[in-house]
């Protein structure tokens, strides 16, 4: 998944996979408050979507032909 | 000068237009055929798995 | 074009390779029911009509669209939405106008990136002064214009509302005559219905599943010689065959080479290389993340395979264009 998500340009550490049982209260706190700060501490992600979409400014470097 | 459009051209694979430009006299002065397909195969086909890219390229023309 | 009580077809090409034209005549003897139903008003491939024609045509003149290619560039864009304007029900036609198809892969890239490689590296480029091409230019005679590239192909669906899909690359003719005798016998599905089959290529191909955790290498098809009896995801090759529709007969899989997902994703599936993922890891054998990883790393390109005819129109739509991120 994290491969997948390189070769979209995305950080493999915003993903993180862990494994904690049910008993494991403390355990999911700390992961889940460590992997909030982590991300913050990347900032956000500026996906695009298909409405953002625009014509580049290539159309404005004329180069002669 | 007039300018005469064939847009698209038809009945042939491909997209493409041509603008003849007349002169005064109503004869053609000068042509231009213009191409307006890129997709960029060049790039996108590199960094594949080689055995891969004969199930790409086929999409350049499936005519 | 005829003023008569026949329907009237149109066909488009857009970021498209022509393949899907030939589908069309494909269809066999099921192309005279559609020459008897109805008139072609536009077809670029086959017919004489210009954009100047489409433009006179009244709002909902054609009856059905059928519209392949992706939309790469703003000309494309705007014949989308004139088509769109002028049709009564639009059919994306194919992967490309479906889902991004071949050409979506761009989405992995830059406009620049592409443009750079084209136009300057590519070994049989000879192009001393850099051109690039220009969407307006100025000639002794006048200006002669090329559509400008958008920063990132979409399908179809992403430019104007669709009412249906014909998937496939190319579309199995199988599909484009239950197209045609759906909308003659007036028993077309609810719009956005996909018309190809409803389950998995899995559930039609032929080869035999254990079900069991087999998965211990990645293979490439050209390094092994597979097992025509089993299947190819367990003996270790790449196939989209548990995320990708059914509809094909599994094709691909019958001839020997692995799914590549061009029906794109069943109506379950979210996203394609989430759903493959999933289905390698519930069949691999590798249990410790670190075995895990070994076996991933095998993997040289999981998003071009997984995403293959679908980039446009998975969750990510595209890389990010600030490349500083992940590396």
């Amino acid at each position: 998944m994290k491969k997948v998500l390189g070769q979209f340009g995305i950080d493999p550490r915003r993903v993180r996979l862990e494994f904690v049982s049910a008993s494991e209260g403390a355990k999911y706190a700390e992961v889940v408050n460590e992997f909030t700060e982590e991300i913050r501490a990347l900032g956000p992600l500026s996906l695009e979507h298909p409405a953002d979409v625009k014509s580049p400014a290539h159309a404005e470097e004329v180069v002669n032909v | 000068m007039e300018k005469i459009m064939i847009d698209p051209i038809t009945r042939l694979e491909g997209h493409g237009k041509i603008a003849i430009f007349l002169d005064d006299g109503g004869n053609v002065a000068e042509s231009y055929l213009q191409i307006p397909e890129f997709r960029g195969f060049e790039k996108f086909c590199q960094g594949r798995p080689v055995e891969e890219v004969p199930r790409i390229v086929p999409r350049i023309c499936g005519v | 074009m005829s003023n008569n009580d026949k329907a009237k077809f149109a066909f488009y090409w857009a970021s498209s390779c022509g393949g899907c034209e030939i589908a069309v005549v494909d269809i066999d003897a099921v192309i005279l029911d559609v020459a008897a139903l109805g008139d072609i008003v536009f077809w670029p491939c086959a017919t004489d009509f210009k954009y100047k024609d489409v433009e006179g045509y009244d709002d909902g003149f054609i009856d059905i669209t059928f519209f392949n290619g992706a939309i790469r560039n703003d000309h494309e864009e705007h014949v989308a939405k004139l088509l769109r304007q002028k049709s009564k029900v639009m059919i994306a036609f194919g992967a490309c106008s479906g889902l991004g198809g071949i050409p979506g892969l761009g989405n992995f890239y830059t406009t620049e990136e592409l443009f750079q490689q084209a136009f300057e590296h590519s070994p049989s480029t000879v192009n001393p002064d850099n051109v690039r091409p220009q969407p307006s230019y100025d000639v002794p005679e006048g200006t002669v214009t090329i559509p400008a590239i958008l920063d990132s192909v979409r399908a179809l669906d992403q430019v104007v509302q669709v009412e249906y899909y014909i998937p496939g690359c190319p579309p199995q003719p199988q599909w484009i005559a239950a197209a045609v005798t759906a909308y003659a016998e007036g028993k077309l599905p609810p719009p956005g219905a996909v018309i190809a089959g409803e389950s998995t290529v899995c559930d039609e191909c032929p080869r035999e599943k254990s079900d069991e955790k087999s998965i211990t290498e990645i293979k490439r098809i050209h390094l092994v010689e597979n097992d025509p009896e089993k299947c190819l995801l367990e003996q270790g090759i790449m196939c989209c065959g548990p995320a990708t529709r059914s509809g094909c007969e599994a094709a691909c899989v019958v001839a020997g080479q692995a799914c590549r997902g061009c029906f794109g994703p069943t109506d379950e599936v979210v996203d394609m290389g989430a759903k493959l993922v999933s289905s390698i890891a519930s069949i691999a054998v590798p249990e410790t993340q670190e075995e895990i990883d070994a076996l991933m790393a095998q993997v040289d390109d999981p998003a071009g395979y997984f995403y293959r005819f679908s980039l446009p129109t998975s969750m990510l739509f595209r890389s990010i264009h600030d490349m500083t991120e992940g590396q």
